[in-house]
This record gives structure tokens, sequence and C-alpha cells, in this order.
């Protein structure tokens, strides 16, 4: 078992961790998908990410609305997302970067530690850190699929 | 601007908007927590600020990081 430590910011409430590139980023136990709440031209010109898909209809408890969907590299404190996919939307008045998903920690076991202010990863034996997450279509619905991804 | 100020003056300060911060320490050197810090940009937007993070020049933070009740939930459809 491979452990991953990041610390929370303490000056807020919610669960939000830093990125190696210095972003910060909101884990949402309750988000299917990555999303990425800054300006949809970083996340091209700055963060390198490639267009997958126009107009992907998306939820939340604002209601429904479209966003772009791309890939993108992540790296959330040694634990790699190659051309993650992520939908960019920055409709609400986020305080933070973008949005990690419930789904980006499948097969792992992560924990908030609001007393200590961390979030602590754990990697099973027969799970890598190089995680692979995915939008793929099905019988018209859309599924996000995450994967440990072997490394030769 | 070369004042340095606590998390809580800069909140004071600058109430509910997006600053960049320099020279900053934080709370237990756990490189998230603001502790204090010299308020570099005080009217930039929040993806002005985002760019300059990205070239590793400041570190952004919104004053009021939880002001809006915001749901989470996202789906896509």
């Amino acid at each position: 078992m491979k452990q991953f430590i990041l610390k929370l910011d303490d000056n807020r409430q919610r669960p939000v961790v830093l990125l190696s590139n210095g972003l910060t980023a909101l884990l949402d136990t309750g988000a299917y998908i990555p999303v990425w709440t800054d300006d949809e031209d970083i996340l091209v010109s700055d963060m390198k990410a490639e267009l997958v898909k126009e107009n992907v209809p998306l939820s939340g408890f604002g209601g429904s609305t479209y966003g772009n969907l791309y890939k993108v590299n992540i790296d959330i404190g040694g634990i790699v997302y190659p051309n993650m996919h992520i939908i960019a939307n920055n409709d609400i008045n986020a305080t933070f970067n973008l949005i990690l998903s419930a789904t980006m920690f499948e097969g792992l076991i992560y924990q908030i530690d609001t007393v200590n202010h961390v979030l602590s990863v754990d990697i099973p034996d027969h799970e890598s850190n190089i995680r692979n997450l995915r939008v793929e279509s099905k019988d018209g619905k859309q599924y996000v699929l995450c994967s440990g991804q072997v490394i030769e | 601007m070369t004042e340095r100020l606590t998390w809580e003056q800069i909140q004071k300060k600058y109430p509910d908007q997006w600053v960049g911060l320099v020279d900053v320490r934080y709370r237990n050197n756990d490189g998230i927590s603001v502790e204090s810090a010299v308020v570099k940009y005080k009217d930039k937007t929040k993806s002005e600020l985002t760019r300059m993070v990205l070239k590793g020049e400041i570190v952004s933070r919104h004053t009021n990081p939880e002001g809006h009740l915001q749901l989470g939930a996202v789906e896509i459809l």
C-alpha cells in the first residue's frame, strides 16, 4: 500500500488541495466528473489541454448547462492523471481553479481529515498511482471510467 | 505594496475579491494555508492571477473562499 498525503487549506471549510503547479482544487465527493472552473483559454493555452468534444451536457443543483470536454495532464500530489477528461465550465463563482470528482479516486482509499487538515489517499498494491480517467459513451449515456494504468 | 499582512487582515482589507500574494508564509509550513503575505495584486481578475500562478510568480487566493453557498454534485447527463 502506498500512501499520498495532501494538505488541506486550513483557511477553508471545504476540502481544497494544492496541485503541484500551484492551482487549487476542491475535492467534491458529489461530483461525477472533474470540472475546470477557470478561464477555458488557460486550460488550452497554459495547461495544453486538447478538446475532445464540444457542448457536453452536465447538471448540478444549479440546473443544467453545457461545457466543452478536454483531456489534460493533472498531478495531484504524486497521483498522476495523464490525458484526464475534464469539462470546462466557468459558470459558477468558484474560489478555486478546478473540481476533483469522486470518480477520480475509484479503486483507491481516500480520507478527508478535517482535524489534521489532510487528504490521505492510499493506493492498494495492485493499483498504480498513474490513473486513467475518461468519459465514455454507451447507448446514448455518458459514463466516467477510472482505473490504474500499468506502466511497463 | 510591501506591507506584510496576516490572512485575516488581508480578508478585511480586500473583502470578497481575488488577490495575488507574494512572500507568503503558511500555517505550520503546510504550503497551502496562508498565514501572512504581501498583497502584490488587488485589481486583477481570477484568470489574470491564475496565469501568474502557473508561471510561479504569485500565490492566488479569494478572500471570501466560502462566501457563496455552493452545492456540489456535478454530473454529466
